[in-house]
């Protein structure tokens, strides 16, 4: 967890007025937060909500305190917040539920079949995600896309650690049992490495990221 | 079935999963198949926040993320400055103007010949104002004034050590006069900002008491101050504010006792008071009182500056001391109260008084 080491180090230098501690900070946390923001609100509108929510936490930081999982899930709830506002303003679903079209646009847009299986697959994803109670959904969503732990993740949504590791637990039962009944999305998963995996990245500021996931690039 | 078919998936394997490890080695042969494909779900998932990012590549939001920092910082750093910068300023009477927002607002009332109405007037957008500074104030004027000896410097280019000089001074009027110049010249200005920030911090409160109080110290203690003891002595209760201010100009609430037994024995004697108490009170309220003194020359160069000049500010002042100290009250009165730094309305008052004095 050395990267977690790093971005611990990044908040706190980033406190301190360091820009490029802050912008550090921003490379690693940033893509986790999009994608999360992405299940909540949907892609067209993630990168606004996410810029809204780094606005906050820029304005904030000073108040912040704790390590880098503390500043995932911190980051994470400010997030959230600016979702379900911009739910509320445009009385829209929570994307987790997920506008399959766009999804299956941009698969289409890709260059490689390896992205294109990709981006479909993690539209079907989406779209299984969308398909669990909201709780269990956001649960799993912020323990898998934010990599919090289950004691972040439930200050993130305030609720009891133990509700949310229940919460996940089912999220994860159902999704089981509805990839048994899903053949198509389990033959394009499928087509995916089996696991996510660290992998060092070549992005400087970024090496602060946790990178337990692969990436498009890497297909 | 359902039951039988997620048996696999206990609590432990699920967490394993969210962590993205691999299932394999917890589950069965025969969910093994099941077990991957959750597990390939859950990859995709996280897909999602793992975008590429490449160093020379910049992201959608994040000149905005980094232009809302720097905008943070720089608002924060502003709300540090006036306490730390007092120097500078000094050095850069020109300065006064722009950054001296808070600072004008107490002492515009140059207009205010009015004094008290005027004061009173802007004792609440100041107190608004500068509540956030308070704490930052109270605390970071004193540290600044400790760590950078930046108190000294106003006063002790004039002559003796604030608490030597008047300690051994029992002719007051000497030292205080001495500060005079400085304050009717840049050191004024530029002490003013932080000054109304700290006097702020103390809290409008002081101002109040200071108003009303502030011409008054005949001795040199804020009147305010002087009640406030009093009370206490009486084994009334404080309210906040005065309490605070005392603490303020104390230097604590555990020197709150020995300090009121200066004031009330003191009376005009706060030099004596001042003088030998040491280090101890000389610390915090150097502190403050920097704070303080600079809230006194703010307050009086505000006043001044909205008017024409320090100059005729000192006029001012000295008429008002005279006997106190004259001009070197204000210093002093900032010195060795430290008290008057706290009393906003000290140095309200004194603003006030070298306004009138014009007149």
């Amino acid at each position: 967890m050395g990267d977690d080491a790093e971005l611990t180090a990044a908040v706190l230098a980033a406190q301190n007025g360091d820009e490029t501690a802050f912008r550090a900070v921003y490379r690693a946390v940033h893509p986790r937060l999009l994608g999360y923001v992405r299940t909540l609100v949907g892609d067209l509108d993630a990168e606004d909500v996410a810029s809204e929510a780094w606005l906050q936490i820029a304005r904030d930081l000073e108040r912040f305190g704790g390590d880098a999982d503390r500043f995932r899930g911190w980051a994470a709830r400010i997030a959230r917040n600016r979702a379900l506002d911009h739910i509320r303003m445009r009385g829209r679903r929570p994307a987790i539920g997920g506008d399959e079209t766009e999804l299956t646009g941009r698969a289409a847009e890709c260059d490689t079949a390896g992205e294109a299986i990709e981006a479909l697959a993690t539209g079907r994803t989406l779209d299984l995600i969308a398909r669990l109670p909201q709780d269990q959904a956001e649960a799993v969503v912020l323990r898998v896309v934010m990599g919090l732990d289950a004691k972040t993740a439930a200050d993130t949504l305030g609720k009891r650690p133990g509700a949310v590791r229940t919460a996940a637990h089912r999220g994860l039962k159902k999704l089981a049992e509805l990839l048994g009944d899903d053949p198509e999305t389990a033959g394009v998963l499928d087509a995916l490495p089996p696991q996510r995996r660290p992998r060092s990245r070549a992005v400087t500021s970024a090496s602060v990221t946790q990178a337990s996931a692969r990436t498009q690039k890497d297909m | 079935m359902a039951d039988k078919q997620d048996r696999w998936l206990d609590r432990e394997t699920a967490e394993r999963l969210l962590r993205g490890e691999s299932p394999e080695n917890a589950v069965a042969p025969e969910a093994h198949d099941q077990a991957e494909r959750l597990a390939r779900t859950l990859a995709a998932l996280s897909a999602l926040g793992a975008e590429p990012l490449r160093a020379d590549e910049e992201l959608p939001g994040e000149a905005a993320a980094l232009k809302a920092f720097s905008e943070a910082r720089a608002a924060r750093e502003s709300r540090t400055e006036s306490h730390t910068s007092q120097q500078s300023r000094t050095s850069h009477p020109s300065a006064y103007p722009g950054d001296a927002g808070l600072v004008r607002i107490g002492g515009r009332p140059g207009a205010d010949r009015n004094g008290e109405r005027a004061h009173r007037r802007w004792s609440r957008p100041l107190r608004l104002g500068l509540a956030a500074a308070v704490a930052a104030g109270m605390l970071g004027g004193v540290a600044v004034a400790a760590g950078t000896g930046v108190l000294p410097s106003p006063f002790d280019g004039a002559g003796p050590e604030p608490g030597a000089s008047v300690s051994g001074a029992a002719s007051p009027d000497r030292p205080l006069v001495s500060p005079s110049p400085e304050a009717s010249g840049g050191g004024p200005d530029a002490v003013a900002p932080d000054g109304g920030t700290d006097r702020d911090t103390t809290g409008g409160t002081k101002s109040t008491d200071g108003s009303s109080t502030a011409p008054g110290a005949r001795g040199g203690w804020p009147k305010g101050v002087t009640s406030s003891c009093r009370d206490i002595e009486a084994g009334r209760t404080l309210g906040t504010q005065r309490r605070r201010t005392l603490e303020g100009l104390a230097g604590g609430w555990s020197q709150v006792t020995t300090y009121c037994a200066h004031v009330l024995e003191g009376g005009s004697g706060r030099n004596t008071g001042d003088g030998q108490d040491d280090s101890d009170y000389r610390n915090s309220w150097g502190d403050d009182y920097s704070g303080t003194d600079r809230g006194g020359h703010d307050e009086g160069s505000a006043g001044l500056s909205a008017g024409p000049d320090a100059g005729s500010a000192g006029t001012g002042y000295d008429q008002d001391d005279d006997h106190s100290g004259g001009t070197g009250s204000d210093d002093d009165g900032g010195a060795r109260n430290g008290g008057t730094g706290t009393g906003g309305g000290d140095n309200g008052g004194t603003g006030r008084t070298g306004g009138t004095g014009r007149h």
